[in-house]
């Protein structure tokens, strides 16, 4: 007869229904950056573009593309050679020192007053231009420090930004200047400028976790072994994450992830956090 | 007949000869696991690329679809699922319309339809068949040295294309699961410094992997064709590859694009047998094929080119017919052979004589045999049912044999002195018109089925054809053989038999005699037990046959079970992997003495282990092992079910289906969300399923800035980002293999928003990030939606494996559906939420075999009356029915087993059957009756003297079942329903038969002669 009793009280034992488990996680708030990222490429500050004074002839080049020139030095000299004008040849010089980077002619050729002949960059006055969308034009200031990602992170600060978007682009062109100019960076290097618009404290929850009843949305409270659907509301979203505008305070623990279908009040049990 | 026994040698030789055409006919009989029919779905996808789905829906989709409707096939359902990327197109054809057909009508819509798309979707559409029936070869290779990579380029060359030139395989293909493709990955940053889109190059690109056809010359009197051979043929020819930009520079596309050899992320897969990496050799028959000998083939090809292969290279069947079907074959040998040796033990119990009862054993492997002929005739072919069939028919086959010898035994030993020829001739006259009209009872109540439609004809058609063919035949053979070489061998024979049980026999006669008399001389008695019998029916037609589990037809056994392996911790392909991997190398090492090896697969978001077991018994016990090891947790959870690729695949709907429709795609979505979970909460299903999927995750939706920002233009970048788009592919010179090229932009711009907006788009001379394009939202916008015959619906089921609880389950969701609309009913304006009839199907099934039993009753009642000429006499016969049916259901609920369309079908055997016994009784009744002996005497003789021949044909019937009762062989489960109906029933029924057909007879010979 005992053995009986036992075998059913065992059966009992086996038929009682085990409470599903539950994972949670803390209620916290954190700071969230909103950040602005724009590509961006390295040119230099000073360039000049050097255009012919005269129509003519180019005659005794003096240096050639990718030489170095001072302020004022002779490129070449441009000639006509037709005799009634017999004016002097007019001597191609360069308004600032740097390096030429780029030769629009060769020696002999025939070049007209105005066009574009020869560009100098000075390789020293690095600064990444970007371009700004005209809507976040209001976030940036002039100084506000920004982060350029281009294979090594570098710190850079906005030097300068056009109020008057591109009405092609709709954008405006700014530039930031490196922190440390003496970084090691080349002109026509391309990546990323990360500038941090705004930094909010936010309680974000991952949007998967958000139990949506019609209209109303729900997160899941654990609270004394049982569940609790707490009605929350949701602000803005943040890629994959909600933030909590009510419902649900710092400290509260809420449930992120079950086993089996849970309801209101149901008796639950924490499973250890493993990987 | 006198003419046809005097003259055996004519008679051995036309059935030697039809034995003969008979295992021709047989040989050339196509195998394969099931039978012809099938139903069809017909399935046509359309990639949409930047098409939104409600823009495609209503430039051509709603079109599209009602052409489709007005097809002249019959269309059971036609689904359309619109999501971003593609539509598809589900068209469920009736069991009527055949594959080909089917297929041929949707290619012409898609035809017409598709002249309107774009190109690329005009270009990329396809439209396939799919059969529910479509068995296949799978083997895995693998090997615990090499990669799938390596496995693959040692063993394609040789093996696919010699599996390819099998007559019988209409398509193979050795899949290599990380078969490697040219990956050409657009890098924004370069092509915006370049001011190019990607879309600048597509058609450049595809243009220069085309051969151009140049026109001709007239060379040296020859008309020469002119060709440009395709540039880009290579990986290096495609770095190589340069183009011209604003007419002065030339970049080449090494400077702007990442080249490389890769798997396509979105379609890799991992393949593990027993732990080592493999791949998967897949071959489909054409329609109609001998599946059993294409399987045959193909093992031969392997096992050939394998010793070619380095030793590390080993392969495991996944699906092999062949083995489903040899083991059937087998089984149904076995059942054969098993039946007529209970037969001839039975017959030699009763007869007494071995030789005498070898004559009527023979007739069941004859008619068998003789069957064959009439199934090539009809194009059948040999598969489960159809040799279902024939096993359930070996015991009933023997019956009309039996007759003949128990009464050529009988007239013997009235007769000495006549000659054998005449006392043979009498014999045989005196029981073939039973014999006929017995044999035609037994099949004129499967002729209904042969005219069923769908589903169950399709279960049922070929089984009933066969049970008729055999069954029909051994009639013939009976009659026609049996005297022949009773007569020819008469020296041979022994002149009477002398049966073992003799005394015990006669004892039982003397018993069956007293106690029917004691019945024909007390009409209360009568009265009184047919009230109780009467009320036990109606018991049991109310009370019992209720409670009979409710399922199409059985499953059979099988050794495979897949075990489904999920977490949400995983997320990419190597996460289920691994997880994955470990699963299954704790199985095989835990279970090793009940695992023969696993098969695993593995893709991003899935992943199973396919154990196979050295013996089906342990399937249950791994099983409950599995799940106690690991229960569902947070992290991971397991689901497994038995798998057998050799099951006859029948609809499995889910018994709750709600369909919600009207208002517009959100709002649904919203009210499927609450309706969903509140159905959760009742717990009244364990498995819930909603379709489609209506989760929150949101769309981003971008708003572009236009005049300067065309979506257009837009779309066609960002389409690059998510995944990767096939270009085209190039044929390699040196190796002659096709290698896919996928273009694609860097992974990294889509792992956040702000990394997709971050993105360097060209526009005007500047390189703006892609936020400048727009706003950039995500909005609560469903993923697509789901049209159903003409309406968008979102559709909820809920599902049950306990069959039992089914019912109940019904009732209470039924409950709960009309409580929700009453609490939400100012929420569902213009949402209707209607319960579906999902077990249509089935339910049309059973009422159809249902109305064909009563069908069978009607015409075995006109049959009797046109033969015997008296409606009473006809319904004393089918008394027997009623009766029968009590047996089954009582056999059913004793052996727990299940109302299902075998048993039905058992139901109408056991019609044909039980009133076989009744035909004999009453004709003899009538016959000793016409020769002027008094009812109650005619009634008691008659009884007497055919108490045995009913006592051996119904005891060879039920004891031939018997295998099939017990559920032996692979298919076994199948059928076992359907042995237990005709088994228990047929007790039930002889019993009857015995005491009340000769009672209820002297009853009526009785009243006639008061009246007259």
């Amino acid at each position: 007869m005992l053995k009986l009793i036992l075998i059913v009280c065992s059966v009992n034992l086996m038929a009682s229904v085990k409470k599903p488990e539950v994972f949670t996680e803390p209620i916290k708030a954190k700071d969230v950056q909103k950040k602005l990222v724009f590509p961006g490429t390295v040119r230099s500050q000073k360039q000049s573009l050097i255009l012919a004074e005269n129509s003519g002839v180019v005659t005794r080049l003096k240096k050639q593309l990718g030489y170095s020139v001072g302020k004022n030095e002779v490129i070449g000299y441009i000639e006509n050679p037709d005799p009634v004008y017999q004016y002097k040849p007019l001597p191609i010089r360069s308004p600032i020192a740097g390096r030429i980077t780029d030769m629009r002619f060769f020696e002999g050729s025939q070049v007209e007053k105005g066009t574009h002949i020869v560009t100098v960059t000075d390789p020293k006055s690095l600064v990444v231009e970007v371009q700004v969308p005209a809507k976040d034009i209001a976030s940036l200031k002039i100084g506000g420090p920004a982060e350029f990602y281009a294979g090594s992170k570098y710190t850079v600060k906005l030097l300068g930004l056009s109020p008057t978007p591109d009405a092609s682009s709709l954008t405006s062109m700014a530039l930031f200047s490196f922190v440390d100019p003496k970084q090691n960076v080349t002109a026509g290097l391309q990546g990323s400028v990360e500038y941090v618009s705004s930094v909010r404290r936010m309680i974000l929850v991952t949007e998967s976790n958000l139990i949506r009843k019609g209209q109303k949305v729900f997160l899941r409270k654990y609270q004394d072994g049982k569940v609790a659907f707490i009605e929350v509301t949701t602000g803005e979203r943040i890629e994959d994450q909600i933030e909590i505008l009510s419902g649900l305070k710092e400290g509260d623990e809420f449930i992120s992830k079950t086993a089996k279908h849970i309801k209101d009040g149901d008796e639950v049990t924490k499973a250890e956090t493993t990987n | 007949m006198k003419f046809l026994f005097q003259n055996p040698l004519r008679v051995y030789l036309i059935l030697f000869i039809l034995f003969c055409v008979g295992l021709y006919s047989g040989s050339q009989l196509p195998i394969s696991l099931f039978p012809n029919s099938s139903k069809v779905t017909v399935r046509v996808t359309i990639p949409l690329y930047s098409m939104s789905p409600r823009d495609f829906y209503q430039d051509y989709g709603y079109r599209l679809e009602s052409q489709l409707r007005a097809l002249e096939l019959k269309i059971n359902t036609l689904s359309a699922e619109y999501s971003y990327g593609d539509v598809s197109y589900k068209i469920d054809f009736d069991w009527s319309v055949g594959g080909e057909q089917a297929l041929s009508k949707v290619r012409e819509v898609m035809a017409g339809t598709s002249a309107g798309f774009p190109q690329t979707m005009r270009e990329n559409y396809y439209v396939d068949k799919w059969s529910e029936n479509n068995t296949f070869v799978a083997l895995a290779f693998y090997s615990d040295k090499k990669s799938p990579d390596e496995i693959y380029n040692l063993i394609q060359p040789t093996l696919e294309p010699e599996i390819l030139s099998v007559k019988e395989v209409q398509s193979a293909e050795l899949y290599n699961p990380q078969k490697k493709e040219i990956v050409l990955e657009f890098l924004p940053e370069k092509l915006s410094s370049f001011g190019l889109h990607p879309s600048d190059l597509e058609g450049v690109l595809k243009n220069a992997m085309r051969e151009f056809n140049g026109g001709r010359i007239e060379y040296q009197n020859r008309r020469t064709q002119i060709y440009f051979d395709p540039w880009i043929k290579t990986k290096t020819d495609l770095e190589n590859f340069s183009f011209y930009i604003d007419q002065k520079r030339i970049v080449y596309l090494k400077d702007i694009a990442d080249i490389r050899m890769g798997s396509n992320e979105t379609s890799r897969n991992i393949f593990r047998t027993s732990g080592s990496s493999a791949l998967i050799l897949w071959a489909d028959p054409k329609p109609g094929a001998n599946v059993k000998e294409m399987s045959e083939q193909i093992i031969t090809i392997v096992n050939r080119n394998q010793k070619l292969w380095p030793e590390d290279i080993q392969f495991k069947f996944l699906v092999n017919p062949a083995e489903f079907i040899n083991s059937s074959v087998n089984h149904v040998a076995f059942e054969v052979i098993l039946a007529a040796f209970l037969a001839v033990v039975i017959l030699f119990l009763f007869i007494g004589s071995l030789k005498n009862v070898i004559t009527a054993a023979v007739e069941i492997p004859l008619s068998i045999i003789l069957a064959l002929i009439l199934m090539k005739i009809f194009d059948m072919n040999l598969n489960l049912i159809s040799l279902g069939g024939l096993a359930l028919s070996a015991g009933m086959n023997v019956d009309a044999s039996v007759v003949v010898i128990e009464n050529i035994f009988r007239h013997l030993k009235l007769y000495p002195n006549r000659s054998k020829l005449d006392v043979i001739v009498g014999a045989v006259s005196e029981v073939y018109q039973p014999i006929l009209v017995a044999t035609l009872a037994s099949l004129i109540v499967f002729f209904p089925i042969i005219f069923t439609t769908g589903l169950t004809n399709s279960l049922l058609g070929d089984l009933a054809k066969t049970v008729i063919f055999s069954h029909g035949l051994s009639a013939i053979v009976a009659l026609v053989l049996v005297p022949t070489v009773r007569l020819h061998f008469s020296a041979w024979f022994d002149s009477e038999g002398h049966s073992p049980i003799e005394p015990a026999l006669i004892k039982l006669e003397n018993f069956y005699e007293r106690t029917l008399s004691i019945l024909i001389r007390n009409k209360k008695l009568v009265i009184s037990i047919s009230v109780a019998v009467s009320v036990v029916f109606v018991f049991f037609l109310t009370v019992l046959l209720p409670r009979l589990p409710k399922e199409l037809i059985g499953k059979p056994e099988t050794d495979w079970l897949i075990v489904i392996t999920n977490s949400k911790n995983w997320k990419t392909l190597e996460d289920f992997d691994e997880g994955t991997s470990a699963i299954d190398t704790h199985l095989r090492e835990k279970y090793a003495d009940k695992i023969d090896y696993t098969f695993s697969q593995m893709g991003a978001g899935w992943g199973n282990v396919m154990v196979r077991l050295k013996n089906k018994s342990d399937l249950e016990f791994l099983k409950k092992e599995v799940e106690k090891e690991y229960p569902d947790t947070p992290n991971l959870k397991i689901m497994m079910e038995p798998w057998n690729p050799s099951e006859l695949v029948v609809p499995n709907p889910a018994p709750f289906v709600v369909h919600i429709t009207g208002s517009d795609t959100r709002k649904r979505a919203e009210v499927a969300e609450l309706f969903l979970q509140e159905l959760e909460d009742q717990d009244i299903f364990p498995r819930t399923r909603i379709f489609p999927d209506i989760t929150k995750n949101y769309a981003l939706n971008i708003r572009t800035y236009r005049p300067q920002y065309e979506p257009s233009a837009i779309s066609s970048f960002t389409f690059l980002s998510g995944q990767p788009r096939y270009l085209m592919y190039v044929k390699d010179p040196v190796t002659d293999k096709s290698v896919n090229i996928s273009i694609q932009f860097p992974k990294k711009y889509t792992q956040s928003l702000e990394s997709l907006k971050s993105m360097p788009y060209y526009q005007n001379q500047h390189v703006v990030p892609l936020s400048a394009v727009g706003n950039f939202e995500f909005v609560d916008e469903p993923k697509g939606f789901y049209r159903l015959d003409g309406k968008d619906i979102v559709s909820i089921s809920g599902r049950t494996e306990d069959t039992k609880e089914k019912e109940k389950a019904k009732e209470k969701a039924k409950a709960f559906v009309k409580n929700f609309i009453d609490r939400h009913n100012k929420d569902l304006v213009n949402t209707k939420i209607e319960i579906q009839d999902s077990e249509k199907e089935i339910t049309d099934s059973i009422d159809q075999l249902l109305t064909a039993v009563l069908i069978s009753i009607v015409m075995i009642f006109i049959l009797m009356v046109l033969l015997f000429g008296s409606w009473i006499d006809a319904f004393l016969i089918l008394l027997a029915i009623p009766f029968g049916i009590m047996g089954t259901i009582l056999a059913l609920t004793v052996f727990g087993s299940v109302l299902s369309l075998n048993s039905a079908l058992g139901v109408i055997l056991l019609n044909g059957i039980s009133v076989a016994n009744s035909i004999i009784l009453v004709d003899f009744i009538k016959q000793l009756k016409n020769e002027g002996i008094s009812a109650k005497e005619s009634a008691i003789k008659a009884a007497r003297i055919r108490l045995r021949p009913i006592l051996m044909t119904s005891l060879t019937t039920v004891i031939g079942m018997m295998p099939i009762a017990f559920g032996f062989g692979s298919g076994g489960k199948i059928l076992q329903p359907l042995g237990i109906s005709v088994s228990g029933g047929l007790w039930v029924s002889m019993l009857f038969t015995l005491y009340f057909v000769p009672t209820l007879q002297c009853f009526y010979y009785e009243w006639k002669e008061k009246k007259i």
